[in-house]
């Protein structure tokens, strides 16, 4: 038997997905004079097929089905990723240069998201062959057994933040692709000198180039409003800078919070989502509910990401097998990971926007994918070792 | 199997993740709780009501309100690269020349006013266009002196209002003239004279609408259950008895005879005998309600009830039907002419036409002084002023105009006197208005009842309702056998006597002449008014019309004078059908001859 409080709970954020991608386009598709259920009906198709996959996934035996589909999506993610800069711009679109989808049969398809979900599977597949067989090993060959995972990391980077200028996406890779080597068995010290070589890398990537400082001043001038308070005064007088403008979208995304209060303005009557914050409805998916809903709402949607990170979680953890304990974890962290990059995004925590939420944000493919990716969990938790 | 301490380590992660989501939400709640400055989530409109217009009773709006806008513009919020393209749009939008736009522009770096008379269409337009070169970037923001984003593009503003009088002079000095006054930056307009003053709190704007709802970002309202609208209700429309396509033919005729008497003034009133409609009040002297210069001030004031003057022999009828009526006079009893010159209390009364003796109804027919000096005795002094009184002569006629005077007569304690009998008898010692001596002689052509002029039908209310106006009914002030006598008399005055030269075949016509002399500094001087006051009728119309000629310089006689005009005026009013001659009803008498 799948997990049906797992599926119940996905099942829930489509739902709210739908009726929100309704409520928060009602400027935009006035704008671009579109119907007035323009998103709302395409959101519930693809939230129809989402719960549709999910639950057919999850009839599936594992042993059979699990490694077919994980490298499916995997090789057809990387190949249509690959392609991508070389196919006519007629089938790919190019939006603010960046080119993300690729159009077929009416529909656009970001590649990347499927490649997601393989590329975890590839991971746990791999993982578990090579890092889990071998016992304790030096940090030496730790580093050498990683090289050839950096290398196709760093192609991927190559693929997803150079082409598709899609940074968050990467973020979001490289965090699930560190947690999971720790979780195959490498040890903390490995773990530890990788996320700070990352974060090394990470600092000097900044600091090559003028806009990307600016953009971190930027990002700190509005963070820190944020982030002084939970410090003390000693400490954060030090840190503060001068004030310089909210940059535009957190500006009213945090207006949005701010009008939400505790209970929200109710649904349909949210103001920020008229055209202030101009991507409501996809990336800031979570202002727009924190408006009309109040941070109740908020709350009561981060806690269903929590409860699904917990029933991944168990579902990892009573895995028999390396391959499905490492992917279901791979999967609960990709979701979360993806869930906290967003939302730390839109309250200006970090400087990183443009990821949408998983199962929420307006977009049929990251909600396919992130349902294929329950449903193949839903799949390995047939196979847990029932304790009770 | 990966190793054994997996749920521990799986239990860990989940509390660092849990962290990390416990950061999010409590940034949350300080976001959604602390004090924060957002932008303003409503917005509001208002939208000035309008003075109601005047229309005329064939439905032309002889006085109208036209909304004025202003444009402005905040400089700072165009883009330095989009200016030409603002400037050309705002050209073809306005039809304000490029250059003239681009200097107003260059001028200041900040708010400029574009331009303060844009009609309301045009008004419209801009404010799409306002809306587009938002949605186009053609505004964007700037940094306030708070660090406050400032963006405010292009806004048409109201203005105020301006009285339009599409049709110039016409209808002058009857419609009046408004004068402007500035409101909190908006300019109104207020009637000050005429009907405009008389029916301001109609005309007036009842109640300016506003609207305040939730906004989005380009301040479009969204009208939900938070917002709130107030109806803009403007002022009434007045509409008038008075049809313009008659009024343009009198008041030409009015003009002309000026001119060919070398009059100072010609002024008429006709009135619809049964009801007291006004349907037409002309002066010869008009001026431009939108452009008053000092020439025209003389002509600001309506003569009809602003003048008050020595009406003369048209008083005679009036003083005859209270004879008539209190069967004091027998009409075919005999009076002596005393051969034109008569003697009470040392004065010496003359008659232009001498008699020896005449019949009493021919002392109107012939307008004797003499014969009414002697038949006026019969009447008290009480008889007299109540008499007048209820006639409505010395009071005010209840026309729906303001400033009239009501002019004067001798006190009772006066009117016991023989002289005073006598003079205020035939028009002399008293001062009355034409619209005065007109509603008097509608009585005659009423049956004996008396009716309220007036010159408004009713409002229309913002709903296209007519609300009619109410006056007093109409009131049995003389016997109706005695009105119909005075008819007689006053039709035998046209056919025989001295109102000859209104004769006309086919309508019915009875009046009466007036000629007295003006008093300047308490002295009579050359100087005279000729009045002729009449009914005229044919088989379903009844009207009353009055003429005063004043101080005209080639006759002053007004069987050359007023009788003229009033013919004029007949001979238009059967051409235009507002009579319809009936040869066999009313042909001309036997011993006329025909052309």
């Amino acid at each position: 038997m799948p997990d049906r409080t797992l599926f119940i709970i996905v099942t829930s954020l489509i739902s709210i997905s739908i009726m929100m991608s309704y409520s928060l386009s009602t400027y935009t598709v006035i704008y671009f004079e579109y119907d007035e259920f323009h998103f709302a009906i395409r959101q519930a198709l693809f939230g129809l097929v989402s719960i549709i996959t999910m639950w057919s996934l999850a009839q599936l035996d594992p042993d059979v089905w699990l490694g077919r589909i994980g490298f499916f999506l995997f090789f057809i993610g990387l190949l249509a990723m690959l392609a991508m800069p070389f196919l006519p711009s007629s089938i790919v679109t190019e939006v603010g240069g960046a080119s993300r989808w690729i159009k077929l049969f009416g529909f656009s398809i970001a590649p990347v998201e499927f490649f997601k979900i393989g590329f975890v599977y590839f991971l746990a597949w791999s993982f578990a062959r090579k890092i889990a067989s071998e016992k304790e090993v030096s940090l030496k060959k730790e580093f050498i057994r990683f090289l050839p995972y950096a290398f196709m990391f760093i192609a991927i980077m190559f693929l997803i933040a150079v082409l598709q200028k899609d940074l968050g996406q990467v973020v979001v890779l490289g965090l699930t692709l560190s947690f999971l080597l720790f979780f195959a068995g490498s040890s903390f010290k490995f773990f530890m000198t990788l996320m700070g070589g990352s974060m090394g890398f990470f600092v000097f990537f900044i600091m090559t180039a003028e806009h990307r400082i600016a953009r971190i001043k930027s990002w700190w001038a509005l963070a820190q409003q944020s982030i002084l308070q939970l410090l003390p005064e000693s400490i954060a007088s030090h840190l503060r800078i001068a004030n310089t403008d909210e940059p535009y979208q957190i500006g009213h995304s945090l207006n949005a919070i701010h009008n939400g209060g505790l209970f929200g303005t109710g649904l349909g009557s949210g103001t920020f989502k008229l055209g202030f914050l101009s991507e409501v409805h996809t990336d800031f998916i979570l202002s727009g509910i924190s408006e009309e809903f109040g941070f109740i709402g908020l709350s009561f949607v981060t806690f269903l990401f929590i409860f699904i990170l917990q029933r991944v979680f168990k579902i990892a953890n009573r895995s028999q097998n390396d391959v499905y304990f490492l992917f279901s974890l791979g999967i609960g962290l990709l979701i979360v990971f993806t869930f906290l990059i967003n939302a730390y995004g839109i309250s200006g925590l970090i400087p990183i926007k443009g990821i949408p939420v998983p199962f929420l944000s307006y977009g049929g493919s990251a909600m396919i994918a992130a349902s294929i990716g329950i449903g193949m969990v839903l799949m390995v938790s047939k196979k847990v070792l029932n304790r009770r | 199997m990966i190793n054994k301490n997996r749920s521990k380590k799986i239990l860990f992660l989940f509390a660092i993740l849990l962290f990390g989501f416990a950061i999010f939400l409590s940034v949350m709640f300080l976001n959604a709780f602390k004090s924060r400055k957002t932008p303003s989530l409503f917005t509001s409109e208002s939208t000035k009501a309008q003075r109601g217009s005047i229309i005329s009773a064939d439905g032309f709006h002889i006085a109208t309100t036209k909304k004025l806008y202003k444009a402005m513009v905040n400089t700072k919020n165009i883009d330095p690269q989009k200016k030409e393209l603002f400037i050309e749009l705002f050209s073809i939008y306005s039809g304000i020349k490029q250059s003239v736009i681009r200097k107003k522009i260059d001028s200041k770096h900040g708010t400029v006013v574009l331009s303060y008379k844009i009609d309301p269409k045009t008004a419209k337009y801009l404010k799409s266009l306002a809306f587009e070169l938002l949605k186009y970037k053609v505004f964007v923001e700037y940094e306030g002196r708070h660090g406050e984003r400032i963006l405010q593009g292009l806004s048409i503003i109201e203005s105020g209002e301006t009285r339009e009088y599409p049709y110039g002079k016409l209808l002058t000095p009857l419609i009046g003239y408004p004068h402007k006054v500035e409101e909190d930056g908006y300019t109104h307009v207020f009637g000050v004279k005429g009907l405009e003053k008389s029916f301001d709190d109609e005309l007036s704007a009842q109640q300016n609408g506003k609207q305040f709802a939730m906004r989005d970002v380009n301040n479009y309202m969204i009208l939900n259950r938070k917002s709130f609208t107030k109806q803009a209700i403007n002022g009434y429309d007045i509409k008038l008895n008075i049809p313009v396509t008659l009024q343009i033919k009198i008041e030409k005729i009015v003009k002309e005879f000026k001119k060919t008497l070398e009059a100072n003034e010609v002024s008429i009133v006709l009135m619809e005998s049964k009801t007291g409609k006004i349907i037409s009040l002309a002066s010869s002297n008009r001026f431009y309600p939108k452009s008053i210069h000092k020439r025209d001030y003389p002509s600001l004031n309506t003569s009809a009830i602003e003048y008050s003057f020595e009406p003369g022999s048209v008083i005679k009828p009036i003083t005859f039907s209270l004879l008539l009526d209190k069967k004091l006079v027998n009409p075919y009893e005999l009076v002596n002419g005393h051969n034109g010159k008569y003697k009470i209390d040392k004065k010496v009364i003359t008659d232009e036409h001498k008699f020896d003796w005449l019949g009493a109804e021919d002392v109107i027919v012939y307008s004797s002084n003499i014969g009414m000096a002697q038949l006026a005795q019969r009447l008290s002094g009480v008889d007299i002023y109540d008499g007048f009184h209820k006639f409505g002569l010395t009071k005010s006629s209840g026309i729906d105009l303001p400033y009239e005077r009501k002019g004067s007569m001798p006190n009772l304690r006066q009117l016991n006197y023989s002289i005073y009998k006598a003079t205020v008898g035939y028009g002399y010692g008293i001062r009355v208005n034409l619209v005065q001596l007109v509603k008097a002689y509608n009585v005659f052509n009423n049956g004996g009842k008396i009716v309220t002029p007036y010159i408004v039908q009713g409002e229309i209310d913002q709903f296209g309702h007519l609300i009619k106006s109410r006056h007093e009914q109409a009131k049995q002030i003389i016997a109706p056998s005695t009105a119909q006598r005075m008819k007689k008399i006053l039709i035998k005055t046209v056919n025989q006597g001295t109102g000859v030269g209104t004769r006309t075949e086919g309508v019915e016509i009875g009046g009466k002449t007036g000629t007295a002399h003006i008093v300047e500094k308490g002295h009579y001087v050359h100087k005279y008014n000729s009045s002729f006051i009449g009914i005229i009728d044919d088989d379903t119309h009844k009207y009353t019309l009055g003429v005063t000629v004043a101080q005209p310089k080639k006759s002053h006689f007004a069987s050359l004078t007023a009788v003229r005009v009033f013919k004029a005026i007949v001979d238009m009013l059967i051409d235009e059908a507002y009579l319809i001659p009936d040869y066999k009803k009313f042909p001309l008498p036997p011993y006329v001859k025909k052309h």
